[in-house]
């Protein structure tokens, strides 16, 4: 329909409009009588309940509709060319008859659902829902009284964050030099996480051995625990797929079928049973009196799972590379790990990076599966939430605010993503 | 070029023999090629001149016979292999560049990686070796911004790189405008006069005239014919070689 514009005629040989003509074009079938029957009936509908709903907002679209159009019908009669914002509007809304009606029908649609949102966001939510249990839904059940470890090991990731920004951006070459201390102080930060979160120190279970006692990761939930999780399984489970995809294409049969097994068996069986056979089987496996932390159990599904899933990707991205480059890598003497670590990975993951973090956003989200054995992530907190009296019926707000932590999350990665495939110029070649 | 008679035997093939599956690619190759001597390799296409080129490095295996090069012979060793190729530098028909590295990162990346040069050597030779090639100024763009011809001669700079005792060319030629043809031939005789061996799969004739000790002509895994390049062109004396010849030249 937009392709009018091009085409377009200049002003003077432009044929004088044709009324029959425009009959025909837009009437002159049967299908085409019924669709507009149908869209001039769903226009009535829709402009009536927005009349009644919301008044104001259906007439000025409506009005502003009809203005636009009534011009650019006067102008197509009188055979001038529609100019500048007309002639954009003309493109956009008033292509045809059918074109139109289905423009006024969406604004009106578009116009009706932000009054509603709007209106819902401004009167109707009970925030103290969320506000009241926020520290729940951020840390789960650790406890009230070190509140501030959680508190603390946030603070340490963000500062981290922001200094190895400002050490890797374009602020300052003297900051270069502070690299290897980022880089060390990244390597250390789970065992520094580790501590403030876990603790130290003897008792076992005893949050109140002084100010790092002990947190059983059964009192760990939220946002928290979903952090943890994600961040801990995607990266993990990122060297990890590299060397099965590396391995099913290896020439020594052991090391190729235990990938090709390996992989076809996780990704044959659901999400769900993985996460059961590492709660409920593995202890069953382990040696007698050797107990893993039911948290340590979940991650590793997930670690297994995601690995296995991540091979496949990869494996489609050391398809893509040329055999030339394996030949010229060895011609000039590069060993196999050499080619593999300066030729070939890095050509076969740039190719695939959108698929990956597509599949790590994926992980980010299946997180909330854990809370089917009993695992308090931020979906799970928000359910737990729910079923207290007073909040019962506050699941617009709770589900919209977690919602929107996971989207965040989300388009993060997804940000990131397009960031880095910029950075490293996918497609340019 | 001149005193190869008493020049040392770089690379020995004794009888050499490859299969794809049924098809006998090599039919029993046996040829010496002594310290800077130029060979260039013709014949049709399929006639196996590109597999032998090719089993001088061990790109390919070859099953029967044997390939000695620079006195280390190929075996399944991979050490051996290693080694040979690390002395045998090679440029492809269709280049093969890096194409996620620079072309300053495409030359340096052997000889930092492989002979453990530091840095600043592998740049001061690769830099020396961009003249040679005549394109310094490109150093810092990446492959794909690089015209054909270009883009071959930053493969001869990095095959040099690891400043080999041997240069296999795989139809270095073939896939490049006929404008750009010149300035990859230029730089490959001006090598061929330094005194580098050669051994060059290509149908210019040209070059092979100007610059090649020898030439053989292969066909259906056999040398057919071999002589210096006026005898061979001039006056072959197989029949095979002259219906080749004419097909080529003719056209």
């Amino acid at each position: 329909m937009a392709a009018t514009a091009s085409t377009m005629p200049r002003r003077d040989d432009r044929p004088p409009f044709d009324f029959s003509y425009w009959l025909q074009t837009n009437l002159l079938s049967v299908g085409k009588i019924i669709t507009l029957l149908v869209l001039i009936a769903l226009n009535i509908w829709i402009i009536r309940t927005g009349l009644r709903v919301n008044p104001l907002t259906t007439t000025i679209v409506v009005v502003l509709w009809a203005i636009f159009g009534g011009l650019i019908a006067y102008n197509m009669v009188r055979h001038n060319l529609v100019h500048g914002m007309l002639r954009a509007v003309k493109v956009r809304i008033y292509t045809s008859l059918h074109g139109s009606l289905i423009s006024l029908f969406l604004l009106v649609a578009l116009g009706l659902a932000l009054y509603a949102f709007v209106r819902y966001i401004t009167f109707w939510p009970r925030w103290e829902a969320v506000v009241v249990n926020f520290r729940l839904l951020m840390v789960g059940r650790y406890p009230r009284s070190l509140t501030w470890r959680p508190v603390a090991a946030a603070l340490f990731v963000v500062v981290l964050g922001v200094a190895s920004l400002l050490t890797w951006g374009p602020v300052s070459r003297r900051l270069y030099r502070y690299r290897k201390v980022m880089i060390g102080l990244w390597l250390a930060s789970p065992i520094i996480l580790g501590i403030i979160l876990y603790g130290v120190g003897a008792p076992f279970d005893a949050p109140d051995a002084g100010p790092l006692g002990r947190v059983n990761t059964r009192l760990w939930g939220g946002l928290m625990l979903t952090l943890i999780i994600s961040v801990i399984a995607i990266i993990v489970s990122f060297p990890l797929g590299v060397m099965l995809a590396l391995g099913r294409q290896s020439q020594y049969p052991v090391i190729k079928y235990f990938c090709v097994g390996y992989i076809e068996l996780i990704r044959g069986v659901p999400l769900l049973t993985v996460l059961f056979m590492a709660e409920f089987m593995l202890p069953l496996f382990l040696p007698g009196g050797l107990t893993v932390d039911s948290l340590i159990r979940v991650i590793t599904g997930f670690i297994l799972f995601s690995a296995a899933y991540l091979a496949e990707n990869v494996r489609g991205g050391l398809q893509a590379v040329p055999r030339g480059q394996y030949e010229a890598a060895y011609a000039v003497g590069l060993n196999t790990y050499q080619t593999t670590r300066r030729i070939i990975l890095p050509q076969a993951l740039r190719a695939v990076i959108p698929a990956i973090v597509g599949q790590f956003i994926g992980l980010f989200k299946d997180t909330s599966l854990v809370a089917i054995i009993g695992v308090f992530d931020l979906l799970s907190i928000g359910r737990a939430v729910l079923g207290q009296q007073e909040y019962r019926a506050r699941q617009a707000e709770i589900y919209l605010f977690i919602g929107l932590i996971y989207f965040v999350g989300a388009s993060g990665m997804s940000y990131a993503s397009r960031r880095l495939e910029t950075r490293l110029g996918v497609g340019e070649r | 070029m001149t005193n190869i008679e008493n020049a040392k035997d770089m690379i020995v093939c004794r009888d050499v023999q490859k299969w794809y599956d049924e098809f006998h690619v090599l039919r029993g190759i046996s040829t010496t090629v002594r310290e800077g001597e130029v060979v260039v390799i013709v014949g049709p296409s399929g006639s196996g001149k590109s597999t032998f080129i090719r089993c001088l490095n061990r790109l390919e295996e070859h099953q029967e016979g044997d390939i000695i090069v620079d006195g280390i012979e190929l075996s399944h060793d991979i050490r051996n292999i290693e080694a040979v190729r690390r002395e045998v530098g090679m440029v492809f028909q269709q280049f093969n560049l890096f194409p996620h590295l620079t072309v300053m990162e495409n030359i340096t990346l052997a000889p930092t990686n492989v002979r453990r040069w530091p840095k600043d050597k592998a740049t001061q030779i690769a830099e020396q070796l961009l003249e040679r090639v005549k394109i310094p100024e490109q150093a810092h763009k990446y492959p794909g911004q690089l015209s054909g011809g270009q883009q071959q001669r930053v493969a001869i700079a990095r095959a040099l790189a690891m400043q080999p005792k041997i240069m296999l060319f795989d139809e270095p030629t073939s896939a490049l405008d006929p404008e750009m043809i010149k300035e990859v031939l230029d730089v490959m005789r001006d090598l061929a006069l330094s005194g580098m061996t050669i051994v060059a799969v290509t149908h210019e004739m040209g070059f092979a005239r100007e610059v090649a000790n020898r030439v053989m002509f292969f066909d259906q895994g056999l040398v057919i014919e071999e002589a210096p390049p006026n005898v061979l062109f001039n006056n072959p004396q197989e029949d095979r070689t002259k219906l080749f010849l004419s097909q080529i030249l003719h056209h």
